[in-house]
């Protein structure tokens, strides 16, 4: 029988291919952050508020010339996937007490979701919560880290493996989408996803990845209801 | 206001907001009851769910840049991304196991790149 600090660690294992990701991908995060005029304490706290690679390089490049509210509104459009996300992903995380759920929620990204989702929603895990935690500590702390470190240090010395392991990613990923078979609805609402969302995106910046699950998900929920 | 607190100022607002899209859906659940209690609405966030892992996947692959998606797919790295998400997903679908599709995903990835 697994207990809590086996999900725990369970977790950890699962987010490898996050953690070796974040290393390199929250280290040129770093790096952005000292060249758009952060200093340290604000690029760590940025990281740990905000937590989204995509919404920090943008705000950061915003910030760099000086266009504070465009940068406000770049975090909340491109961080605004989180709410369906969360809304996803919460029913599947048992009953944590608010006071451990609400502060571990601050570590939900579009990683830490992808990882863990697949697998509380196939109630294969006894303990869903410290499995996401695992998760969570997997990839916050590297992401901390390889902030604190892109903005200290110049590491920019093998562009052939940063470019490897950011492909690390979306392969990983794919391989979650994959598992869903033999659920082909499931499958289909994983590949309508994948070849919709550019569309969606360069039509609706921002927002394509919001509309489009909200689309997909729509028109499968319309199909089961006729089956 | 100088600019060190300006940009103090959009961390915290941004971070803010962050966190509210990441707990609003728990806030609600709490008022209304479980998600779970009603089941379709569990279904759609369940498909949705799925269609954001798929979205993340391209999103990663093809929307960074100021490009068009079909400008981007001209991009060897792009199109060796998307020989490799393809090389995953037909191993990860036969094969089932997970660690063997990476591998033959990051392999094809490699491969493509050499060859173009």
């Amino acid at each position: 029988m697994e207990t809590p600090g086996q999900a725990v660690l369970k977790g950890m294992r699962d987010a490898l291919p996050v953690t070796l990701t974040f290393s390199f991908l929250f280290v040129a995060v770093g790096a952005a952050s000292q060249s758009g005029g952060l200093n340290l304490p604000q690029g760590l706290a940025m990281t740990a508020l905000v937590f989204a690679a995509p919404a920090q390089f943008a705000a950061i490049e915003l910030m760099a010339g000086q266009a504070w509210l465009p940068a406000m509104l770049a975090i909340m459009v491109i961080n605004f996937r989180f709410l369906l996300m969360a809304a996803s992903i919460t029913p599947y995380l048992g009953a944590p007490p608010r006071r451990a759920l609400f502060p571990a929620l601050q570590m939900l990204s579009a990683s830490t979701f992808a990882t863990t989702f697949p697998r509380v929603r196939g109630g294969e895990l006894a303990y869903p919560f410290p499995f996401y935690l695992g998760v969570c500590l997997g990839a916050f702390p590297t992401a901390l880290a390889g902030t604190a470190v892109g903005y200290l240090v110049q590491a920019d010395n093998m562009p052939w493996l940063q470019d490897l392991l950011i492909t690390l990613l979306p392969v990983y990923f794919t391989t979650f989408i994959a598992r869903a078979w033999p659920n082909t609805r499931f499958l289909m609402a994983g590949l309508l996803g994948f070849f919709l969302t550019p569309l969606v995106s360069a039509l609706v910046p921002g927002f394509g990845l919001v509309i489009t699950a909200l689309l997909v998900a729509v028109f499968l929920l319309v199909l089961e209801r006729r089956a | 206001m100088s600019q060190q607190a300006m940009i103090w100022l959009v961390i915290l607002v941004g971070g803010g907001a962050s966190y509210l899209f990441r707990i609003l859906p728990q806030l609600i659940w709490q008022q209304t009851g479980p998600a779970a209690a009603n089941a379709r609405l569990l279904r759609l966030f369940d498909y949705a769910a799925y269609a954001v892992i798929g979205g993340i996947v391209a999103s990663s692959l093809i929307g960074n840049g100021d490009a068009s998606p079909l400008e981007r797919l001209q991009e060897p790295r792009v199109q060796a991304g998307m020989l490799a998400v393809g090389v995953t997903f037909m191993v990860a679908l036969l094969s089932r196991r997970q660690i063997l599709s990476v591998l033959a995903g990051l392999a094809a990835y490699q491969l493509v790149l050499l060859l173009l």
